[in-house]
């Protein structure tokens, strides 16, 4: 019955999106697109767009580091609030649905935030608050209420972070990339995302497994603290989408 | 690759200045549904069954 649900969602779903008006693809965009050239072709312009971008490079890069922190810390996460610290599976979940929470509150201020701050400094801030949320994580000492309290509020925060610099950045890259190479653009951020992501569990395991749970998260702590460098010493900081002229 | 799509749709859809409020919506409304979808999965399928 539940799977019957999910089909028919997807269904509305794809009703509603036929009732999007996009409005056809501009002719010009076929023959710059390059897709003519095949799909290797794309594949390495979009790879030369992002990675030679004075403010997209450094942005791929911080996001790349940070999808890496970010696995490893959550596979970690399971292990250590059921094992180390011991919290009931139900806890465990309301701890991970305050993360829902606040990233709910995040994408609600994010568009002020971006507006007062600029789309860079707004992701700098999103970066900024994730070790301070790992770093709570870490010092939560056991599975009393008042520890489980802290960790559904260091939840609510990772959560807030990740709802402030999600439209920040998705806007930024979004005002800065030429029409035709949206797609190229979008598709290298995610697949390198994505592989940083699968790269960052596997990796956070064996750490897990070599070095024990809290010194793992310690590890993840310092590698949030890089991604967030990354974009304090590029031009990315203070930049506004704004400014830059689409191409 | 329907996300990637999905982003690469939006800045069509709207003007460069509401770039940014666009994403937000967007993310809000995934937010409440990947929050609020495995919760009603659980009580669909029945409270005794919920634990993860």
């Amino acid at each position: 019955m539940t799977l019957l649900l999910t089909a028919g969602g997807r269904l509305v779903s794809a009703g509603l999106l036929a009732m999007v008006a996009m409005g056809p693809a501009p002719a010009r965009d076929r023959g710059r697109s390059g897709l003519d050239g095949g799909l290797t072709r794309s594949m390495g312009q979009g790879l030369a767009f992002v990675y030679r971008h004075r403010t997209l490079a450094p942005l791929a890069l911080s996001t790349h580091v940070w999808f890496l922190a970010n696995s490893a810390a959550m596979t970690v996460f399971a292990l250590y609030a059921l094992r180390h610290l011991g919290i009931s599976p139900a806890l465990y979940g309301v701890v991970l649905a305050c993360a829902g929470v606040g990233g709910l509150a995040g994408a609600l201020t994010a568009p002020w935030i971006a507006r007062s701050l600029g789309e860079g400094s707004t992701v700098l801030l999103g970066r900024t608050l994730m070790p301070l949320a790992w770093t709570t994580v870490i010092l939560v000492p056991d599975a009393s209420a008042g520890s489980v309290l802290a960790l559904a509020g260091a939840k609510t925060l990772y959560g807030l972070a990740m709802g402030v610099e999600d439209p920040a950045e998705a806007g930024f890259q979004q005002s800065v990339t030429p029409r035709g190479m949206l797609g190229r653009m979008n598709s290298t951020m995610r697949t390198a995302n994505r592989g940083c992501g699968a790269a960052g569990a596997v990796l956070g395991g064996a750490a897990a497994g070599a070095l024990g749970l809290q010194e793992t998260l310690w590890i993840t702590v310092a590698v949030f603290v890089v991604a967030a460098l990354i974009i304090v010493f590029s031009p990315l900081r203070g930049a506004r989408a704004a400014r830059h002229a689409p191409l | 690759m329907s996300v990637a799509a999905e982003q690469s749709a939006v800045p069509d859809l709207v003007g460069r200045e509401q770039l940014v409020l666009a994403n937000a919506r967007l993310g809000q409304a995934r937010t409440v549904a990947q929050t609020s979808g495995p919760a009603a999965a659980g009580s669909a399928r029945g409270p005794g069954s919920a634990r993860r």
